[in-house]
């Protein structure tokens, strides 16, 4: 059976398998769409042709990843997609609270050797899944129940012999989800395993800075470091996971958004040499800044998810200073009709940028054309 | 073997490397802890410990929770102190340089925020810091007049029975950032153990007009301790309580041998009725 033409770009997941599925469904109804309008009708060669051609990919792509080739196809599988979800997080609670229940009445050499051996054994039945399931849906799910298996793991060895609890653990747990989320491909376990990470880095730092690792949490600057190698991390080629580089930039963007909103209204959680007022207003013009920056980036790289955060994160800290400036002497009617009045204003400069941007696409379009 | 296998079995030997490698940290650093003779090897009462009872439907596991005090004495102003020795000066040598005296004392924004710091805690057993707490229970007993006593103030003999029967006679007494230094003031080891704790400072106004003064709290870092099944017979002891006519309603009473290892980690040697 002939690859077709297109055989030297070939999808390497069932994620970039399911995109290009999905791209012919598009693909069918345009052309359905162009020939009821009587702009193009293919003939019946070249229909047999384009028709046999997509469904020999279909049915290849859905042999070997299990892709998705009808809508209700994709309603089950997002469904399918939840109840996995829930049943990792009912299995993980049971395994939890199993051990608990029951840990008391072994003896210490049993209890180590039952932890040991229940880490080993879920990763293994996860692994087994990843090697074989094309979906993911048990393999995600033993991910899990794997990650909670070794976090039980840590703590209660940690507890049997009183040793305090420390922030390198989170390195340990972090290196583990990466792995487990990479083998199954599992975006909740990766955006787990940035949290432990960046958690990490930040009480690391706080460590090197003097303080306890647990007052980290307090000191948002803690956090800047992280936002920069995750959002370099999302810009290395992913080919086997194309769905990993956004949730990376996500996460570097709250890691960077979410400090910067609390320091903008709470500048005694700063280690600047400033005063408190002074922090806040940094932290402000910083956020609208970077802000717009996000937004500039997104569009330029095609990045949906860096636009979307970028303007929520603008709406949000305008919002907030208008609330600083305006509530508390203003009559709530003119405040919230002044809120409209801005809103409405963005809405006009955005559909003017938009208009300016499929302008130039156009032209764009037409020098290339020529 | 395709591609895809092949991916998953490199992962899968990463993270069993992953969970043999924690977990052998973990308990070569128990091993290297409780290898050597113990830095302090204790021998507490049911009067130093609880058994916490939350959770206890869920959780088989069993634990010790250590009950502690701190140094109170009486101010020149009157009213109580806490730990008085960690005083400016000593903050200063545990890495907090407090301002002499704040900015603006009146805006709460410009109050110096102070992370928690990690440093090493002495507890004191049964000494110096517990006699001049039964001296100065004793002496409260000597002062007090039922005519001047006011309403809801604690009896005082009611304290000293305490202090005398129930109370913890293990008391924080230093913190500082070396241990071998802490271990040169305070050799005895069958009385003195050193552990990990941290030290957290805090600016208030106890009333709005006043300016804010700064407080601090020590904070042992392992307050529960494991028991083995090997010590859940005798553990008893330490929940049961029996009344007698003299002593009123007390602990049937136990000796827990609690040895602090080369890591500062806490286990139980043993435990066994009190004679």
């Amino acid at each position: 059976m002939s690859a077709g033409p297109s055989s030297d770009r070939e999808p390497a997941s069932r994620e970039a398998a399911q995109l290009a599925a999905d791209r012919i469904a598009v693909f069918r109804q345009e052309l359905a769409q162009l020939a009821a309008a009587g702009v193009l009708r293919l003939n019946r060669e070249q229909q047999q042709a384009v028709d046999k051609y997509h469904q020999m990919r279909l049915e290849q792509w859905r042999l070997l990843f299990d892709v998705d080739t009808h809508h209700q196809g994709r309603q089950f599988s997002l469904g399918m997609k939840i109840t996995s979800f829930l049943a990792a997080l009912g299995l993980g609670a049971a395994i939890f609270f199993l051990f608990y229940q029951f840990w008391g009445h072994f003896s210490t050499t049993w209890q180590v050797g039952l932890l040991f051996t229940a880490s080993i054994g879920s990763l293994l039945a996860c692994m087994h899944f990843a090697a074989r399931e094309q979906t993911g849906y048990f393999s995600q799910l033993l991910g899990m129940v794997a990650f909670i298996c070794f976090i039980l793991n840590l703590v209660l060895l940690g507890q049997i012999f009183n040793i305090p609890p420390t922030h390198r653990v989170l390195l340990a747990w972090a290196a583990f989800a990466f792995v487990v989320a990479y083998a199954s491909g599992a975006k909740l376990l990766l955006s787990v395993a940035v949290l432990c990470l960046a958690g990490f880095f930040s009480a690391q730092i706080g460590v090197w800075y003097g303080m306890y690792w647990l007052d980290a949490g307090g000191w948002p600057e803690l956090f800047f470091p992280v936002a920069v190698p995750f959002f370099v991390l999302s810009l290395l080629p992913h080919r086997l996971y194309p769905v990993f580089p956004p949730l990376y930039r996500i996460w570097a963007l709250l890691f960077w958004f979410l400090p910067v909103f609390v320091l903008a209204h709470w500048g005694a959680g700063s280690f600047l040499p400033l005063a408190s007022q002074q922090v806040e207003w940094l932290y402000q013009v910083a956020g609208f800044v970077t802000g717009a920056g996000a937004i500039a980036l997104g569009i330029r790289r095609n990045f949906s998810e860096t636009v979307q955060i970028g303007v929520v994160f603008c709406t949000v800290f305008f919002y907030s200073k208008l609330y600083d400036w305006w509530w508390d002497w203003m009559p709530k009617y003119l405040f919230f009709f002044l809120c409209a009045l801005v809103a409405i204003l963005v809405l006009l400069v955005l559909r003017r940028l938009r208009v300016q941007s499929v302008q130039s696409l156009q032209t764009m379009q037409k020098q290339e054309t020529l | 073997m395709d591609a895809r296998m092949r991916r998953v079995l490199r992962l899968t030997a990463v993270a069993l490397l992953l969970i043999v490698t924690a977990n052998g940290i973990l308990l070569w650093d128990v091993a290297r802890n409780r290898s050597a003779v113990p830095e302090a090897e204790l021998r507490l009462s049911e009067r130093e410990f609880f058994v916490p009872q939350l959770w206890r439907g869920e959780n088989s596991g069993r634990f010790l929770q250590l009950r502690y005090q701190y140094i109170r004495s009486i101010g020149d102003d009157g009213a109580w102190l806490v730990n008085p020795w960690l005083d400016r000066e000593k903050l200063r040598d545990l890495g907090f340089h407090l301002p002499e005296k704040l900015v603006d004392a009146k805006n709460p924004r410009r109050v110096p925020r102070f992370p928690q710091k990690k440093v090493f805690l002495v507890l004191e057993l049964a000494g110096p810091a517990y006699s001049h707490a039964l001296a100065q229970a004793r002496a409260e007993v000597e002062a007090w007049h039922v005519a001047s006593a006011k309403e809801g103030l604690q009896d005082p003999k009611e304290h000293l029975h305490q202090m005398q029967e129930k109370n913890s006679r293990l008391f924080v007494v230093d913190a500082g950032l070396d241990v071998e230094a802490l271990r040169r003031h305070y050799p005895k080891r069958q009385q003195y153990a050193i552990v990990p704790g941290r030290v957290h400072i805090w600016w208030n106004a106890p009333q709005q007009q006043e300016e804010p003064e700064f407080y601090s709290r020590l904070v042992l870092e392992q307050e529960r301790i494991f028991v083995p099944l090997d010590f859940a017979p005798q553990l008893a002891l330490l929940e049961e309580d029996v009344v007698s006519e003299e002593r009123g309603r007390v602990k049937r009473g136990a000796v827990v041998q609690l040895a602090f290892g080369t890591r500062l980690q806490p286990w139980i040697v043993g435990i066994r009725e009190k004679q």
